[in-house]
């Protein structure tokens, strides 16, 4: 069933077995597990269906760190969450990217990839991916061109689109239609409220924008509000911890991580630009396990990253025949109309070419003498940085609630191995006779600055996972160290971050943490996992 | 204006592939220069844009000062590529030989960074030879 808020009397206590806070790609998959069991099940959003000016405000914050787009653009607070605009690329997390590395300070996850796997296999149905198979060997001649590269230096990483799947729409009904789950919709939770001793959850303290308050009274809650708000919610709920939720060793909102991206270089196609379709376009693929919709792309081979002591990282591969603003606005404009549709922002895509007239002229120019290039940029794992952190700001929204400051900080080995990762790609191109290749300027110098970076709006780390109280929030279920029945979902649990895009992991952790609540909510209730 | 690399580059685009294109690609008349080059590697027999080769000659003689000298960079060539027993036996086989070392330079990653350009190091040494020529 999906409620709104207001159709509660005001003040009123709701109670529930199961509270999730957000209605996102984790908190969906999380209700979407558990329906149809005897155990009570509130999915609880900020949002409505669509989403809403004053709700997507609550997002808004500081930016005091690394450029970043504002907060309130960065993650969207309605039904869905941000897979509301998410393009449904997915690749699992490598092995490697579990491991403690010694090179890699703060790493280490208590869970390996194996630990994993049978979840992912289900995330990818949650995506509504092809078949969990991501080793390209196993694809044969159904993926055609992909580059034999030196492996002990660089592998092809594949990944695969997914619609993308909109899990608010995709989901709804389902969730509407069992009997055991309420979905409240334009409802926030404001503060979680613990005991005296802190050691369990008693009740969530809800507020609408509207005015309306009330309470829920969960036996067990699982906080699946995003990488940023986790930490929100857990700092903002400081009443009986001065510090926040889960945070006696102060690690709420530290190590916040991103996938730092960005054009690094430009190369001079030796052969034509379609022979690398694989690595730039969604290829659609039918093998013995399947189909799926792929793209592969050059990656850092594990064999090189303990051997240099570099992070995970792969390379995207494009092509064009300029890469300027100016050129680039122009080209959205003209497929824009091509399909029949007026360009969104075109006042904004007007400035921008008239402000790169030069640009523009070298983009049309090259288009007309069909010159193109291909040009590379990083997805590289971001180091975890503990002074790379979220915390609260003095300003308070709507609700009260005290806004984020995100001091986002990249680390000298994330910007050494975006350099390495490409001078590889670079000489095995060359090796290879598929072009020459150019790095930018930035990425040459032997500093921490990136140049136009492109940010993916994956917030990650700030409720790290550990079994260790004093170097993580959550242990190896999710759950807060120290608070019996409170639970984090979400990327904000990943103690590294990988080069892969969170999403289908997110996915694959709320499936396990289902599977988890599953056995531990019957060990509470006595019985079994119901219908 | 940002994002302008591609066209900013010191060693012009053209420059740079013309002359590498042509390093591998172009016959080798072996004859004898005691004072710098072996005939055979004599720059302007391998490389037809002279003029490009040689400002990435220079750029690679500024990064590595010690190679500055025509009969040790010929002695590099010759050792990495056994470019001296292919001279005499014909330009083909030469041309080989440094397409081979041009490869193992990449597999190896023995290679330099001029201008933001990858080069395998025969190639920037041939290349400097041009510029000392």
């Amino acid at each position: 069933m999906i409620r709104d808020f207001h159709e509660h009397a005001d003040g009123a206590t709701i109670e529930a077995d199961l509270c999730i806070v957000g209605a996102g790609a984790a908190g969906i998959t999380l209700a979407h597990e558990l329906r149809n069991s005897r155990r009570r099940v509130l999915l609880v959003e900020s949002g409505g269906l669509d989403a809403d000016a004053a709700t997507q405000e609550l997002y808004a914050g500081e930016n005091v760190g690394m450029p970043y787009p504002p907060l309130d653009t960065a993650r969207l607070r309605f039904f869905g969450g941000t897979t509301n605009h998410w393009d449904g690329h997915c690749a699992p997390l490598d092995a490697i990217d579990f491991e403690k590395r010694r090179w890699v300070p703060h790493s280490g996850w208590p869970l390996t990839r194996a630990d994993l796997a049978p979840a992912y296999e289900r995330a990818q149905v949650m995506c509504e991916l092809g078949p969990c198979e991501y080793r390209p060997e196993r694809w044969g001649d159904a993926l055609p061109g992909l580059i034999d590269f030196e492996s002990r230096r660089l592998v092809n990483r594949l990944w695969q689109f997914g619609p993308p799947t909109r899990f608010g729409r995709h989901y709804r009904d389902a969730l509407n239609d069992a009997a055991n789950v309420e979905v409240l919709l334009n409802a926030n939770v404001v503060e979680i409220v613990v005991n005296d001793e802190a050691t369990a959850v008693r009740k969530l303290r809800l507020r609408s924008l509207e005015g309306r308050s009330g309470a829920i009274r969960p036996r067990t809650v699982v906080v699946a509000c995003g990488g940023i708000e986790n930490a929100r919610l857990l700092l903002a709920s400081d009443r009986v911890m001065k510090n926040g939720l889960g945070n006696a060793n102060d690690l709420v909102g530290r190590f916040f991580q991103e996938h730092p991206h960005a054009i690094f270089a430009f190369a001079v196609p030796a052969v034509p630009i379609d022979r690398l379709g694989v690595y730039y376009g969604n290829f659609a693929a039918r093998g013995e396990a399947g189909a799926a919709v792929f793209q592969a792309k050059p990656g850092l081979s594990e064999d090189i990253q303990r051997r240099e002591g570099l992070l995970n990282c792969c390379i995207d591969v494009g092509w064009g025949y300029q890469r300027s603003p100016g050129y680039l606005k122009f080209r959205a404009v003209a497929k824009s109309l091509a399909q029949g549709r007026m360009p969104r922002d075109l006042g904004h895509a007007v400035l921008t070419m008239a402000g790169d007239l030069g640009g523009l002229a070298e983009g049309l120019y090259r288009r007309a003498r069909d010159q193109n290039v291909f040009w590379f940029a990083c997805s590289v794992e971001q180091a975890p940085n503990p002074d790379s952190r979220v915390t609260l700001a003095a300003e308070r929204d709507a609700l009260g609630l005290p806004r984020v400051r995100l001091d986002w900080r990249l680390s000298p080995l994330d910007k050494i191995t975006a350099r390495r990762a490409c001078r590889l790609v670079g000489e095995e191109f060359a090796r290879l006779g598929l072009g020459r290749m150019r790095l930018d300027d930035w990425l040459l110098a032997d500093d921490t600055t990136w140049q136009d970076m492109d940010v993916r709006y994956h917030h990650m780390g700030t409720t790290r996972m550990s079994d260790d109280p004093k170097r993580g929030v959550v242990d190896r279920h999710c759950r807060v160290h120290g608070i019996d029945n409170l639970y984090v979902a979400g990327s904000s649990v990943f103690p590294t971050s990988g080069y892969a895009n969170p999403t289908l992991t997110i996915v694959a952790m709320a499936v396990r943490l289902a599977d988890h609540l599953t056995d531990r909510l019957a060990d509470r209730l006595g019985g079994g996992n119901g219908g | 204006m940002r994002d302008m690399q591609p066209f900013r580059s010191a060693v012009p685009r053209r420059w740079l592939l013309a002359a590498l294109a042509t390093v591998l690609a172009s016959p080798a008349v072996p004859w004898a220069d005691r004072r710098g080059a072996p005939r055979h590697l004599r720059p302007e027999r391998l490389l037809s844009d002279l003029g490009g080769a040689r400002a990435i000659g220079r750029q690679y003689l500024a990064l590595a000062p010690q190679e500055a000298a025509p009969g040790l960079l010929a002695r590099c060539l010759d050792a990495g590529t056994g470019a001296g027993a292919c001279g005499d036996a014909g330009p083909e086989r030469l041309r080989r030989a440094l397409d081979e070392q041009r490869r193992r330079d990449f597999a190896a990653g023995d290679t330099v960074v001029i201008d933001g350009w990858i080069l395998a190091r025969t190639e920037a040494r041939l290349c400097a030879l041009a510029a000392l020529g």
